[in-house]
């Protein structure tokens, strides 16, 4: 170790000593404390060894009292994974372990379903590029199954922002298990997607995440048919299906056609402005949609469904891509 | 739950946002605000010559000096110069909401264009942690009066949100009871950064 990280060391001690010492302080005191030892962990130890020798101190913070502390745990094991996959060998059991908080608390619950959103397609990524994977990833792997299966679980969920965060976690599933196209729209460059994964693969089914995605666009358009679900998610999953018809648009059409069926068959217990929030949705989507390289074929269908939703014909023809810019795509 | 992060904008972040500011700010909640639209637009002397300056630039404290200097009696009978006194007490400048980096817990816009256009610029950003953030539109007129009541229903509904055990999971809930009680229509929606 040299001179320079031992420094950063001791104050990554001091900071964590801090944290653990203060008992009549507040939350948020040693919230403060722990994200300075996070920051100097992450982002000012190039080697990563502080990661190693601190990991074990900050993981004891799992069982605090605080809630608040709890979720603050649960982001630490993401950003460590992003600065070092291999933890999540190590790591996978801890969210597994924080998804079941000790006091049921919801806020953990959501932080940790949100934090596997992010974690999975990073997880995919890397998993695809172990050229000879050892047991022990293979291993990760199976327990990030398990965590998968529990978080996919929470769709039954009775407290809304659960269910919230697990669509989230679908659409994010979703992405991750099926292959980019060349008309795929507005993810990032390094975002994971199915074709990355190899064909043989040591552990791995393409095949097999090829049909759970299926199942879990299904499971999503399931939801716009639910009778009982309520405003708040089912504007999320009407953001999570487009998000998904851009990004991968051989489900335009499937999208499109739920979204037909919903207009007509709004669930019976919105209120008037809850109804009116959702077509204000649908609405500001499919125009977003009709500027999408791959509607072009379901022009005339997207155009009648906005028209019924109360799109001005302005607003429509400035969403619709000019001729010249059509005709481009054609060619 | 905790103190919510919240955000007021309105289009101009001149009248309705600052007077819910300045109102919710006394009353200790953690809120800022902002305006929508391109540029801040504030009445001239006649309807076609409004006066125009750009946001983020111009402090209201330019804008003060600048209608003082153009017709000091105008715009303290019309009642402008009164407001941005009152403004550039509680902030410098007129702010962009597109140009805000900071995360909300809740976002409530004044008028259904505002609505529109948060909403644009949220749900075209690049995604970066799926932080979850409620947008709420409720109409309020753009002038004095209204901009006074308005400040009453957003505190009202601020502190509604600020009682809720779980915000997500009550929500819709506050929302129907308020919008029942306040009689205007309230428009909502969940985005994610």
């Amino acid at each position: 170790m040299t001179e320079a990280q031992e420094s950063v060391g001791d104050l990554v001690a001091s900071e964590i000593q801090e944290a653990q010492a203060i008992n009549n302080g507040t939350c948020d005191q040693r919230l403060d404390h722990l994200r300075r030892a996070q920051e100097l962990i992450i982002h000012h130890d190039p080697s990563g060894s502080l990661l190693d020798n601190f990991l074990d101190e900050m993981l004891e913070f799992m069982i605090d009292s605080d809630a608040k502390i709890r979720c603050f745990v649960v982001g630490f094991i993401l950003e460590a994974c992003k600065k070092e996959m291999e933890l999540i060998k190590k790591m996978g059991s801890n969210l597994l372990f924080m998804l079941s908080d000790q006091s049921q608390n919801v806020s953990v619950t959501k932080k940790v379903i949100n934090v596997a959103t992010l974690l999975y397609p990073l997880l995919l990524s890397w998993m695809s590029k172990q050229k000879n994977p050892d047991q022990e990833t293979e291993l990760a792997w199976e327990n990030f199954a398990v965590l998968k299966g529990r978080v996919l679980h929470q769709i039954e969920s009775e407290n809304e922002g659960i269910r919230t965060q697990t669509f989230k976690f679908l659409e994010s599933c979703i992405l991750a298990q099926t292959p980019k196209t060349a008309q795929s729209e507005g993810s990032k460059a390094d975002s994971m997607s199915l074709d990355q994964v190899p064909r043989d693969h040591r552990f791995i089914s393409y095949r097999k995440l090829d049909l759970e995605a299926k199942q879990y666009i299904d499971s999503l358009l399931q939801q716009l048919s639910a009778a009982h679900i309520s405003s708040l998610n089912l504007l999320t999953v009407i953001s999570c299906l487009t998000n998904i018809a851009r990004q991968r648009p051989e489900y335009m059409e499937k999208v499109l056609l739920a979204f037909e069926t919903l207009h007509v068959n709004l669930p019976p217990t919105l209120g008037t402005s809850q109804v009116k929030s959702v077509r204000k949705e649908l609405k500001m989507h499919l125009l977003r949609l009709l500027k999408h390289e791959a509607s072009s074929p379901f022009h005339p269908q997207i155009t009648t469904l906005l028209t019924d939703l109360g799109a001005s014909q302005q607003e429509v023809l400035r969403a619709l891509p000019s001729d010249s810019e059509l005709k481009r795509r054609m060619r | 739950m905790g103190r919510l992060k919240l955000a007021v904008s309105c289009s101009s972040n001149m009248n309705r946002s600052m007077e819910a500011h300045s109102f919710l700010a006394k009353k200790g909640f953690n809120v800022q605000s902002f305006g929508s639209g391109n540029q801040v637009k504030l009445p001239g002397p006649s309807p076609d010559r409004p006066n125009v300056y750009e946001f983020n630039s111009a402090t209201y404290n330019d804008i003060y000096n600048d209608l003082v200097m153009k017709d000091k009696t105008l715009y303290t009978q019309n009642g402008l110069l009164h407001m941005l006194d009152r403004n550039r007490r509680i902030k410098e400048s007129p702010q962009k909401f597109q140009t805000c980096e900071d995360r909300f817990d809740v976002i409530i816009c004044l008028e259904e264009r505002v609505y529109d256009q948060i909403l644009e610029d949220l749900q075209t950003r690049e995604s970066v942690d799926g932080q979850s953030v409620h947008v709420i539109n409720m109409d309020i007129q753009d002038n004095h009066e209204e901009a006074t009541i308005g400040a009453l229903f957003v505190c009202d509904l601020c502190t509604r949100l600020e009682a809720c055990e779980d915000l997500d999971n009550e929500i819709d809930e506050v929302l129907t009871d308020f919008e029942s009680k306040c009689n205007r229509n309230i428009l909502h929606t969940i985005c994610f950064y």
